[in-house]
């Protein structure tokens, strides 16, 4: 049997020794744990509260969207817990009869839909991670809390079509942000189909609001 | 050298790298790894490698059960709630019969459920006098999902039942399928009857259970011709009557 030999020669041998490669700039300096352990509350809870509203900002300001999507792979689901609890709070508090009924339906379908839109872009061929999406849907969220803010302080004796306005612009925000991420998720033939049940999702939550 | 070598490609991981020659037969077979190494190899008739990947116990709780039902495009779910709106042609089932989908029914009947609470909604809001009070019902919203998805779901098992006792060999998911995409019709026809007046609801409703219903047997007509008049009577009239009870159920709960 015969044996292979030879050389082997590389072209750019000067290169070897400098080896670039592309690195996402951290995003905020972590702490390790015995650091964090020792710190104040206060500073903890402003750290979180710091990196809710960068996450927020992010998902609000469409402007910010054209940079790197990596910035959301850190989930976390405060953010979307506070945002549906205050939605279900303004929406529940108009309503002092049934309160409870409006606030747990809101919560609930807020969450239960929230994973239902996930799971059908994991089964459509998606490879993300479940609590991720969770986590942007659920910051998307947050323009429809502003409407619902508004649609509170414009009060009942306002206009239909006012409130009806509000209540469109709102999802209209709120879907356009969800619906750039959602995209990055599916390949070109499947789109729509992952797009769809994100837009029906918030158009649910938009009736409430102006329903409410 | 002059001995016949046969070469089988095996995995690296599979059985040891060095065994003893078993007395097999004259020819010598040579067993050749990845790594390029030549041993001798195990005889002919030892039992392939086992199969290293791991089968889940109950796999009904895995994604990737599921997976296979929800294989279709955008084009292909267009092109299927196309035709479901045409009820007296039978393409739809020999199209979804290779590739039945679950995505569509699911995605119908929830859309469905919403349009069921707007629609409501709307109709109380034109119906109602100028005095009453604005009260929105958050229970129907209970009851809708409640109401379609049993019958979305639980109905196609049962005709699924009934139609392999008769001795059918079709499956859960393309009865599911058919059923699914039948009940679009009921999605314009619930938007459209907010407008208020009884008769266009009556009119549209209507419509809508006929044009399910007949959707739902010309495309089982095939597996339906098989049987003698009698059955095929009994599934027919059950096919209907389910409609006709969701139409009427809709009629009084939401409108």
């Amino acid at each position: 049997m015969a044996d292979l030999e030879g050389t082997v020669s590389l072209a750019n041998a000067d290169h070897l020794n400098t080896v670039t490669l592309p690195v996402a700039p951290p995003i905020q300096p972590q702490k390790s744990i015995d650091d964090s352990l020792d710190e104040p509350i206060v500073e903890t809870i402003m750290r979180d509260l710091q990196m809710i509203w960068f996450k927020l900002q992010y998902v609000l300001n469409p402007k910010m969207q054209k940079e790197a999507g990596a910035k959301l792979r850190d989930w976390d689901l405060w953010g979307p817990l506070l945002i549906c609890l205050f939605l279900a709070m303004t929406l529940g508090f108009q309503h002092s009869s049934s309160t409870e009924g409006i606030f747990g339906t809101i919560f609930v379908l807020v969450w239960l839909g929230a994973f239902v839109v996930t799971l059908n872009a994991k089964l459509l061929g998606s490879n993300t991670s479940i609590l991720r999406s969770v986590c942007v849907l659920g910051y998307c969220i947050a323009p429809l809390d502003i409407s619902a803010v508004l649609l509170v302080l414009m009060g009942k004796e306002m206009h239909f079509v006012f409130r009806f306005v509000a209540a469109a612009l709102g999802y209209a925000w709120a879907s356009f942000s969800s619906i750039s991420f959602m995209s990055t998720l599916l390949p070109e033939e499947k789109k729509l189909l992952g797009v769809f049940p994100v837009l029906l999702f918030y158009l649910v939550l938009a009736w409430f609001v102006l329903m409410a | 050298m002059d001995t016949n070598i046969r070469l089988y490609n095996t995995p690296a991981s599979s059985g040891p790298a060095y065994l003893p020659p078993a007395p097999v037969s004259a020819d010598s077979v040579i067993n050749v790894s990845q790594e390029g190494q030549t041993s001798a190899a195990a005889p002919i008739n030892t039992p392939a490698p086992e199969n290293k990947s791991i089968i889940p116990v109950c796999g009904l709780f895995t994604l990737d059960y599921y997976k296979p039902f929800f294989n279709v495009t955008t084009s292909d779910v267009q092109e299927r709630i196309k035709q479901a709106f045409i009820p007296n042609r039978p393409h739809f089932f020999p199209t979804i019969q290779s590739n039945p989908d679950v995505y569509g029914p699911f995605w119908i009947y929830t859309s469905l459920i919403f349009m069921l609470a707007v629609a409501s909604n709307l109709n109380y809001i034109v119906q109602k006098k100028s005095g009453d009070p604005y009260n929105f019902d958050f229970n129907c919203i209970g009851f809708a999902t409640s109401v379609i998805y049993s019958f979305g779901f639980i109905l196609p098992l049962i005709l699924n039942f009934i139609l392999n006792i008769f001795g059918s060999k079709t499956r859960y998911v393309e009865i599911l399928c058919i059923y699914g995409y039948s009940t679009i019709v009921f999605i314009p026809a619930a938007l459209l009857s907010s407008t208020g007046w009884s008769i266009v609801e009556w009119a549209l409703l209507l419509y809508a259970g006929g044009s399910s219903s007949v959707f739902l047997m010309t495309n089982l007509w095939t597996e339906l011709e098989k049987y003698i008049l009698n059955k095929r009577y009994i599934i027919m009239g059950l096919i209907a009557a389910s409609q006709f009870l969701l139409v009427l159920i809709i009629k009084f709960r939401f409108f």
